[in-house]
């Protein structure tokens, strides 16, 4: 006999852990786990995504919520726990209803399961009474977060000290927030601290000060900022300029150095910018980007090509300015299903192409950075350049799809000056097929005295 | 298609006029350019009042260079900011004008924790991200800077 039969026939007779067994059997080889490899077990990242588009199978998550079901129904708080996540991610049920409703038949699950005793259900219940799906009752989720804290839960405990540092369902009450501190692990303790320190009211900076004193990089910049800006604490460029050096060359510890790389950046900018008494020094700034790319740091990368390309802190020095772009342009940064961050690198690269008259090169930088729509005086540029054939050969369909892009949006820094020239475009004809229905909707986007009498 | 340009900006378009006078400009015949140039600033087309006063800046023509530096400045120019700065060094009207337009910008260079405010201003929120926008808060600072310092002196 199958597993599975065993399992049913036991089910059927209402053993509760028969139940829950099948409901995991059959949640097991729905194939929802197939992406997650077993203990010791290591898959290569094409496996990985080839089975992301793999769908799972829906009778199977359908059988497993209705033994869940029962499970609940008979009063199992694991199971119940089970039905409302279901319900909530509309895994092998509700389909077809709406999240706000299935919301509310989540937590009615939750909180079933967390009145039977199972913690992670409390630490929810407590989460989706901070007015997720249901009415906001700080008091009752601060309660449940105790409760579940109590019982060992540490995120709760986390949960635990943020509400009695910010009087949250319950009063203010730092003493014991600080006994719930000294509860959590290492890594929890600087994460709560790091949320409490968020914002520039006194509390805030009071949390920031403990995490200062430990030697906190990220505490460290962040206080830097907070004496940059001069919120709750009177604005102190020097204090920033220490506090921003000190927290980029510590240690980094479980951060990842682009933080201690960006504190490093931004003493370079104090110095690039002349902040306050601190005097304009390019040198000095070249140093600390310098430091910053040590780290593989995109945009210190692009900060020093920069210098080095325009001769500030440094003779004029065009391979290494290069060369600077050239890292930056290769380094995708930690991010890596995300696009390139380096499209002003590639920018200059054109630029140092056009420079030496390279021209063909030096438009394909340009169009690869284009692709890149934040770069809207670029694209700007390459529309007039394949219009008029500045450099290029002349390109109308090139150019009217870069006067489009320039005037995609009003925000758009050319907004004006794209959607004017497309107007025009259309009024005259000449290049493409006049159109005046055409350009009466460019036209529209501007203001009426932009557009001539026709006659 | 010198031509076509010439009949564009004639019949009105400033880009087409910019183009003009850029030709003109190559070919040594600065008043043509500043005509076109000049039609160009009148429809509001930003880029040409920074070309206009460089052309007058060249000439030794200050006050009318001042005057498009300040109409490039006020559509955002930061080249024309520095310029500017750097010809009323002394001016304190002028430097403060400078400032009030800076001020209107996004310069929060040193908050990386205000996320959706650099999203919406610099185009991303990401540390280690460097975009255009950014670029430019950047160059304001230095040029607000340097204006509080001539400031300071006076």
């Amino acid at each position: 006999m199958t597993q599975e039969k065993i399992l049913l026939q036991k089910a059927a007779a209402g053993d509760l852990k028969a139940i829950k067994a099948l409901a995991e059997y059959y949640d097991k080889n729905s194939g929802r786990w197939r992406n997650e490899p077993n203990v010791g077990e290591k898959i290569s990242a094409e496996e990985f995504f080839a089975n992301m588009d793999k769908k799972s199978d829906e009778d199977f998550l359908a059988e497993a919520f209705k033994w869940y079901l029962k499970g609940a129904e008979l009063g199992e708080p694991e199971c119940m726990y089970e039905v409302g996540r279901r319900i909530y991610d509309a895994i092998g049920c509700c389909k077809e209803e709406e999240w706000s409703e299935r919301g509310k038949k989540s937590f009615e699950w939750y909180l079933k399961s967390a009145q039977a005793g199972y913690v992670p259900a409390m630490r929810i219940t407590a989460y989706m009474y901070g007015g997720l799906c249901v009415e906001k009752n700080e008091v009752e989720s601060f309660r449940w977060y105790l409760k579940a804290a109590k019982l060992g839960d540490k995120k709760s405990a986390c949960e635990v000290v943020k509400c009695y540092a910010q009087g949250i369902g319950v009063e203010k009450n730092f003493d014991e927030a600080d006994n719930w501190l000294d509860e959590l692990d290492e890594e929890d303790y600087r994460e709560t601290l790091l949320e409490l320190s968020r914002g520039y009211d006194e509390d805030s900076l009071m949390w920031l000060e403990w995490l200062v004193e430990l030697g906190d990089p990220v505490a460290l910049k962040r206080k830097a900022e907070a004496y940059c800006v001069g919120e709750g604490i009177e604005q102190n460029f020097e204090e920033a300029l220490k506090l921003f050096i000190e927290a980029g060359t510590s240690e980094p510890g479980d951060y990842i150095p682009d933080v201690l790389a960006e504190a490093l950046c931004q003493a370079g900018n104090l110095h690039y910018t002349g902040e306050g008494t601190i005097p304009q020094n390019y040198e000095q700034a070249l140093k600390y980007y310098l430091m910053a790319t040590r780290m593989h740091y995109v945009k210190a990368y692009i900060l020093c090509g920069k210098m080095y390309y325009r001769g500030l802190g440094a003779r004029k020095d065009y391979p290494k300015a290069r060369r600077k772009f050239e890292l930056a342009a290769k380094n995708r940064g930690r991010y890596i299903f995300s696009r390139p961050n380096n499209t002003v690198a590639v920018e200059y690269f054109g630029r140092m192409s056009e420079l030496k008259k390279d021209f063909s090169k030096a438009y394909r930088y340009y169009e690869l950075a284009a692709e890149d729509t934040r770069n809207q005086a670029l694209i700007y540029r390459l529309a007039n350049d394949y219009f008029y054939g500045n450099n290029v050969e002349p390109n109308v369909h090139k150019a009217l799809g870069y006067y489009e892009e320039a005037g995609r949006y009003p925000n758009h820094e050319y907004f004006f000056e794209a959607n004017l020239k497309l107007a025009w475009i259309y009024e005259l004809g000449e290049f493409v097929d006049k159109d005046l229905a055409k350009a009466d909707e460019y036209w529209a986007k501007l203001p009426p005295e932009c557009k001539p009498a026709r006659a | 298609m010198r031509d076509s340009i010439t009949h564009w900006a004639e019949a009105g378009d400033p880009n087409a006029a910019i183009q003009l006078a850029e030709i003109y400009l190559s070919e040594g015949k600065i008043e043509e350019a500043k005509k076109f140039f000049g039609q160009a600033t009148e429809k509001n087309y930003r880029p040409a009042a920074k070309k206009l006063a460089e052309i007058f800046h060249k000439e030794g023509n200050l006050p009318e260079a001042i005057n498009f530096y300040k109409k490039a400045v006020e559509g955002g120019d930061v080249e024309a900011m520095e310029k500017l700065v750097d010809l009323c060094s002394d001016d304190e009207k002028i430097l403060n004008f400078v400032l009030e337009i800076i001020d209107e910008k996004y310069n929060k260079i040193y908050v990386s924790s205000d996320f959706f405010a650099q999203m919406m201003n610099f185009g991303s929120s990401r540390l280690s991200e460097f975009l255009p926008e950014q670029e430019k808060a950047i160059e304001r600072c230095r040029i607000k800077n340097k204006i509080l310092k001539l400031k300071a002196k006076m």
